[in-house]
């Protein structure tokens, strides 16, 4: 099981939840925490082999957050969508993930919102979001 | 935190018939590593000397602590570029403050909100808790020195697309000061210790009797026992004048620096600079040539190794000199050999030594009687220059000869020739006579060395003498060894240190010892002229500029270019400004002081007629200056000519020309202007009731003085001799008397 919470600090409010079992509320469709990639500087020579590492560092990430919406009205659940898009659109703010075996926390960055138009959906009363985050490689 | 790491390879093996193959150099281990520490930056601080500063303790003290800006608004600062340079430790760097806008820095009346321009910056390394602990009683805080200076103007860009934030430029402590404060030259002329000149050219401990401004920075000086006697310099700030006199600032064994102190637990005292010698670097360590992070493009350049240096210069009085020699000026028989001659000797011997010295180009030497230093150093050049031993004395027979360069043929000035102050002798062909005519074939010229020459100007005020121990230094420092230098670039640490700890003025081995050979067998020893970190960059490059010799050698270059400067604008004396009422030839540049133009010494002149006698003067040019005495003080008149007379010539255009009053204002107006020309006459002194003799005075004065039998005149007189490069001067003289004349004669080359 796995769900996630966006903490929302800097607009003095709850933290949103989302989890991925049907629910009202947020239901978690597609999250990907990102693959952090690892700079290294490595120094050769033009004798020996191989190299020696001198330096690493680890690089931003970027994570992916797709959510269907239920908030028992269309309407509802446009407004829940915008209070999603407002909390990942925070300067700095911390998405804790929590599975089944233990939990993890992400340095979050500013995110890329889509609120996606798909008639569908909104025939059953869904509006889905989708999300890109970039976040620092620590928790 | 900044990471060391220190790779650990052995001495590869070399395989006959190929490049290094890979397989036989590997790690002998994992490389080494450790922390290092950070950097903190600090804005603002207020430095002052500490005169009470304990031996060996940092004197300059931090009075009011500045702002903490390794973050500003949350972003932290970006330290692009720290670099180091000898002399004067820190030189340049650049930092930017991202998070710092255009409405933090611009306003209605002034520039640079909280960092105005001019505020001190000192980058302090932090260091790593291990090492914290070890330094905690000296450095409680845990932080020592690293790059101290100043801020220069902010650079702040507005508009989409512009880079963010704030860049500052940054210029070191010392030399950001010594850069932006005019020279105040010493008042007086005098030859002082280069320690001393330094330490008043920037003078940070109040030793100096003229009020300053105050400096953030401390030099402490020291003794190097090199005098010289520079005021001025190339340019018009403080730092131009002491570069200059750091060029000098070398003698046998010693090249005297400026450099950053450090404190005996081996960190820097931040702001604190000492006149250090170099012969010895402050720190060394080795790399091991080929290994990874090192990039290295060592060069050599036969042309910047000369193996003889010619020089000209002017002497403080004046002169003008410039090595000329003039082999078969004076054919002279020695004086009867007196035995040996030696420092503190006295007598007619050594005075006619004197005199034969400073005739055969060594103008500093007095003829005083006495066997004085002056003696010996001019003694010593002269066997120098004829690759004798430098004994200092005269032991011999053949000594005594040498000085006075027998068998060397006929009398002329058009022999001369100008010799380099010094040569390596191996591309010395000849052995000479001190006048500069050949005595042999060199036994030690090597043919297979390319000569190279190189041609300074030493300026003005400095003696030949003096000039002549620089180039034979530059000689003996170039015969070393060929100069090899290049850029060098480290992102790997040496074995035993950070890269970040290398140290300007320090020595760098790079050791390209194959297996089986000899430890250090081949190593390039080199100097770390100047270096530069960049922290932001992933690889933290340190940027080297790598020489096997230190600064003052390397200056040649430098000196090379102030000698072109100086063929447009002529170094000119003090002295000669004053005295000199016109230059005539347009390429005068001071009186000769080598040929022994316009010297007569001990002419003997019998009472009531002319005397005459011919000496070297030159093709054309001018008499700057006479001075005539006779011995004992007589009455006397003089005149000057530029072609062959005698007495009888003289005496047919004036007879008696001190004793019958002539119709007009004097003898020589009285003679047909037609005869003058005929005789080439010059100029003459001393007529009825205007007699020479009576300087500081004159004859006409009521009462009429005692006579002195001194003569002086600083008129300029211009002249060409038909009969080059002689003149002929005809003295009368009142009572028999010996006379000492001395022209002061600038040769015209146009």
């Amino acid at each position: 099981m796995l769900s996630l919470s966006v903490s929302r600090t800097s607009l003095g409010r709850v933290p949103l939840t989302a989890a991925d079992s049907t629910q009202v509320g947020a239901t978690v469709m597609d999250w990907s925490p990102g693959l952090v990639v690892r700079d290294m500087t490595i120094v050769k020579s033009k004798w020996a082999d191989g190299g020696v590492v001198t330096h690493s560092r680890d690089d931003i990430v970027t994570m992916t957050l797709s959510l269907f919406l239920r908030a028992g009205s269309l309407t509802a659940s446009r407004l829940l969508a915008e209070e999603w898009a407002e909390a990942l659109g925070q300067l700095d703010y911390t998405i804790t993930e929590t599975l089944t075996a233990g939990a993890r926390a992400f340095a979050a960055m500013p995110a890329s919102v889509d609120i996606t138009a798909n008639p569908n959906h909104w025939r059953a009363g869904i509006v889905s979001v989708t999300a890109s985050i970039p976040r620092n490689p620590w928790p | 935190m900044i990471t060391r790491t220190s790779p650990q390879y052995a001495a590869p093996t070399l395989v006959a018939g190929r490049a290094l193959p890979r397989s036989v150099w590997v790690p002998t281990g994992p490389p080494v590593r450790e922390d290092w520490g950070t950097l903190r930056v600090e804005i603002g601080a207020t430095w002052e000397y500490d005169p009470e500063a304990a031996p060996g303790d940092p004197t300059m003290v931090k009075t009011v602590a500045g702002t903490d800006y390794t973050e500003f608004r949350g972003a932290r600062t970006l330290i692009e570029m720290l670099s180091w340079a000898d002399p004067f430790g820190e030189e340049d760097g650049q930092i930017t403050i991202p998070a710092m806008t255009p409405w933090d820095v611009v306003s209605a009346t002034s520039w640079g909100g909280p960092i105005p321009p001019g505020t001190n910056i000192d980058i302090w390394r932090v260091l790593p808790p291990w090492l914290a602990a070890v330094h905690a009683t000296n450095h409680p805080t845990g932080e020592v020195g690293y790059w101290h200076g100043v801020i220069l103007d902010p650079e702040i860009c507005d508009g989409d697309g512009q880079p963010d934030g704030a860049t500052y430029q940054l210029a070191g402590a010392m030399l950001a000061e010594i850069s932006t404060r005019g020279h105040m030259p010493q008042p007086l002329d005098d030859s002082r210790d280069i320690g001393q000149v330094l330490a008043q050219a920037c003078d940070t401990r109040d030793s100096y009797s003229r009020p300053n401004q105050g400096w953030r920075f401390d030099f402490e000086t020291d003794e190097t026992g090199i005098e010289v006697r520079m005021r001025g310099s190339s340019g018009q700030f403080v730092v131009d004048f002491m570069r200059d006199v750091l060029a000098v600032a070398r003698d046998a064994g010693h090249t005297w620096t400026i450099a950053r102190a450090y404190g005996e637990d081996g960190f820097l005292q931040p702001r604190k600079y000492f006149l250090y010698d170099a012969s010895t670097p402050v720190a060394s360590t080795t790399i091991r040539g080929g290994m990874p992070g090192w990039q290295f493009a060592p060069r050599s350049d036969v042309t910047q190794d000369p193996n003889a240096i010619f020089g000209a210069g002017t002497r403080r009085d004046g002169g003008y000199w410039s090595g000329m020699v003039y082999p078969l000026l004076a054919e002279m028989t020695p004086p009867t050999y007196p035995g040996p001659l030696a420092l503190t000797d006295t007598g007619d011997d050594v005075t006619a030594l004197q005199g034969r010295l400073r005739l055969s180009g060594w103008p500093d030497v007095s003829p005083t009687g006495v066997f004085d230093a002056d003696t010996v150093t001019g003694l010593n050049a002269m066997y120098k220059a004829a690759g004798h031993a430098q004994t200092g004395e005269i032991e011999t027979e053949d000594d005594w000869d040498l000085a006075w360069s027998t068998d060397t043929g006929t009398t002329d000035l058009s022999s001369g020739y100008r010799r380099p102050l010094a040569r390596d002798t191996t591309v010395e062909r000849w052995t000479y006579y001190a006048d500069g005519s050949i005595s042999g074939e060199n036994p030690y010229h090597d043919a297979a060395i390319l000569p190279v020459d190189a041609d300074l100007s030493y300026g003005d005020r400095i003696s030949r003498g003096r000039a002549t121990t620089n180039a034979n230094r530059l000689v003996a420092d170039f015969a070393d060894g060929p100069l090899v230098m290049g850029e060098a670039t480290l992102t790997i640490d040496p074995a035993d240190m950070s890269r970040m700890d290398l140290r300007e003025c320090g020595q760098l081995i790079v050791d390209y010892t194959p297996a089986g050979a000899e430890d250090g067998s081949q190593a390039l020893a080199l100097r770390i002229a100047r270096r530069e970190i960049q922290p932001e960059s992933d690889a933290l490059p340190l940027s080297m500029t790598l020489a096997t010799r230190p600064y003052p050698a390397l200056d040649l270059a430098t000196r090379l270019d102030r000698d072109r400067s100086a063929a447009a604008n002529p170094a000119r004396s003090f002295y000669s400004q004053l005295h000199r009422a016109q230059r005539p030839w347009k390429d005068v540049n001071g009186w000769d002081s080598e040929s022994g133009a316009g010297i007569i010494r001990s002419l003997h002149c019998a009472a009531g007629e002319w005397t005459v006698v011919k000496f070297i003067g030159a093709q054309r040019g001018s008499i700057m200056a006479l001075k005539a005495n006779s011995d004992p003080a007589s009455r006397y008149a003089m005149a000057l000519f530029g072609d062959e007379i005698d007495a009888a010539g003289v005496e047919a255009l004036v007879e008696l020309p001190l004793t019958e009053a002539p119709t007009t204002s004097g003898w020589w107006a009285e003679v047909a202007e037609s005869d003058l020309e005929d005789a080439a006459w010059i100029d003459s002194w001393g007529m009825y009731t205007q007699a020479c003799g009576y300087y500081p005075y004159a004859e006409s004065d009521d009462p009429t003085p005692d006579t002195s039998g001194k003569t002086r005149d600083f008129d300029t007189y211009t002249f060409e001799s038909l009969k080059p490069p002689w003149l002929w001067l005809a003295i009368w003289s009142e009572d028999e008397a010996d006379y000492d004349v001395t022209m002061r004669v600038a040769t015209a080359l146009d």
